[in-house]
């Protein structure tokens, strides 16, 4: 995971739901001319006294040279061990553009975590998750009390011996906010109770979620 | 230092960095004399080697190996890469300019340390020179950064761009350690003080060409500009104290070891 390349926005899913949370990450900073590399050149000021480095009026120009240009992005598959494992070549994730920001939604309602990066000066790709196996649990939730995009909401799934938890946001990563459906990844496992806590301080256990299915849950009243 | 240095400020970038160079530059420095010598050395010099490398180098997060091997290496070089008894190289500066050629992808040099701040840079180099000036080797020291200044002036005409840029790589940290206590290691110095005038400036100017490689993108020297100064000195350092030891191996004083007669002549 430390050799990730330039690395600018990066996100945790679940992408094969096995219940492990996986990474994907967009890469690629400056994919100017391929045959000259800015590196040499910022390494000159790189480690220089801060106020040099600081003032971009020191820096070479960089013309149309690249730095750390046409790198593919990463997408590490989660072990379970504490190991991640880079499948983007055979995932297919192998676009050179220069990625900033990435977002994981269910795009087509499978119950499976598609990756959209958004990329500079460059059209967006849309990457179609073709994993199988593994079950899997959505949840959309709508504040009464609390906003009504439930955002600031901690979700906490009970799968067999472990638990995981997920928390509604309003941005995540660089300029980039997910589906604010919340995935779960269920792998073989049991699911147990889903404890929701709402921004309003309401805590809710709902029991009984069927699993492979899109739940809409309202926030009860007081 | 050190220890509080991480503490407050992760210089270092983990203890274990400077446990595992520490304790491979002495545990190799005590088994090589003991074999080769019959006796167990006196470890201050490895212990000062250790310090070094764990200032110096920067590898990928999370590995250690760039400090287990680099530690292993500048001691094993000082028994190995000898000529007519005396070790050619700067033992810091054989293991990481090996290093950089040919693990670049894992290992870099040093380039921020305290922030990079001016306060502390000026510390640092008034305490330099103090040393430098009491170890009798500011001479070098002197030569190297006019030299620098010089060349960078000169590179500057040859490529344009903001003249601070050229002259930058010398006001970082990695600088600090390498112009005060690696290119005047008394070890490592001809025995004149002409001769390391001379080379200090060849130093330079081999840095320099360096650095105009990196300018001009000439893929066959691109190993070399991940560190010029290092580099440049790793290939020209040898070659000098190759030549001064031959030249002084027929005196009946033999050779003369420059300054290494001062009191507090320490090295990296």
């Amino acid at each position: 995971m430390a050799d990730a390349g330039w690395a600018w926005g990066a996100q945790f899913g679940d992408l094969n739901n096995d219940g492990l949370l996986d990474l994907v990450i967009a890469n690629g900073f400056i994919s100017g001319d391929s045959t000259k590399s800015y590196w040499y050149a910022m390494s000159k000021i790189a480690g220089a006294q801060g106020n040099i480095f600081e003032d971009a009026k020191n820096w070479p120009a960089i013309g149309r040279a690249s730095l750390s240009g046409y790198e593919r992005s990463r997408v590490l598959l989660n072990k379970g061990n504490g190991e991640f494992v880079d499948v983007a070549e055979s995932a297919g994730v192998t676009d050179r553009m220069d990625g900033r920001s990435v977002v994981m939604v269910d795009l087509f309602n499978r119950g499976m975590l598609d990756v959209v990066i958004a990329n500079e000066k460059n059209r967006p790709v849309v990457y179609k998750n073709v994993a199988t196996g593994g079950h899997w649990l959505e949840l959309t939730l709508v504040g009464t009390r609390s906003n009504r995009s439930a955002i600031g909401t901690e979700v906490t799934v009970e799968l067999g011996t472990t638990r995981q938890r997920q928390v509604v946001d309003g941005g995540s990563g660089f300029c980039s906010q997910n589906d604010r459906r919340l995935h779960f990844g269920l792998g073989n496992n049991l699911l147990g109770a889903v404890t929701i806590r709402w921004p309003s301080g309401t805590q809710q256990v709902v029991n009984g979620l069927t699993i492979d299915q899109l739940h809409v849950i309202t926030e009860p009243a007081r | 230092m050190l220890v509080v240095g991480e503490a407050s400020y992760h210089i270092l970038g983990g203890y274990d960095r400077l446990a595992t160079a520490l304790g491979v530059c002495l545990v190799t420095e005590a088994l090589l004399s003991w074999w080769l010598r019959g006796k167990v050395a006196n470890l201050a010099s490895a212990y000062i080697t250790g310090i070094s490398l764990s200032l110096l180098i920067k590898p990928q997060a999370n590995i250690l190996w760039p400090f287990a091997l680099g530690a292993f290496l500048a001691i094993a070089s000082k028994y190995v890469l000898t000529y007519r008894g005396r070790h050619l190289w700067n033992p810091s500066n054989f293991a990481i300019a090996l290093l950089l050629l040919v693990a670049a992808d894992s290992v870099a040099v040093l380039s921020h340390q305290w922030g990079n701040d001016l306060r502390i840079n000026l510390i640092i180099w008034a305490f330099g020179l103090v040393i430098a000036s009491r170890a009798r080797v500011l001479h070098v020291t002197l030569t190297y950064v006019a030299c620098f200044i010089v060349f960078a002036v000169l590179r500057n005409l040859i490529v344009g761009g903001p003249l601070l840029a050229e002259l930058a790589p010398v006001t970082g940290p990695m600088y600090q350690l390498f112009v005060f206590f690696m290119v005047t290691d008394p070890r490592t110095t001809v025995s004149t003080k002409r001769g390391r005038i001379i080379v200090v400036a060849i130093v330079a100017l081999v840095e320099s060409l360096v650095r105009l490689a990196g300018d001009f993108q000439i893929p066959l020297l691109r190993p070399f500009y991940v560190s010029p100064p290092l580099l440049a000195l790793a290939f020209v350092g040898p070659v000098a104290m190759w030549l001064d030891l031959r030249r002084t191996a027929g005196r009946p004083d033999g050779r003369t070891a420059g300054p290494a007669t001062a009191p507090v002549a320490v090295s990296v």
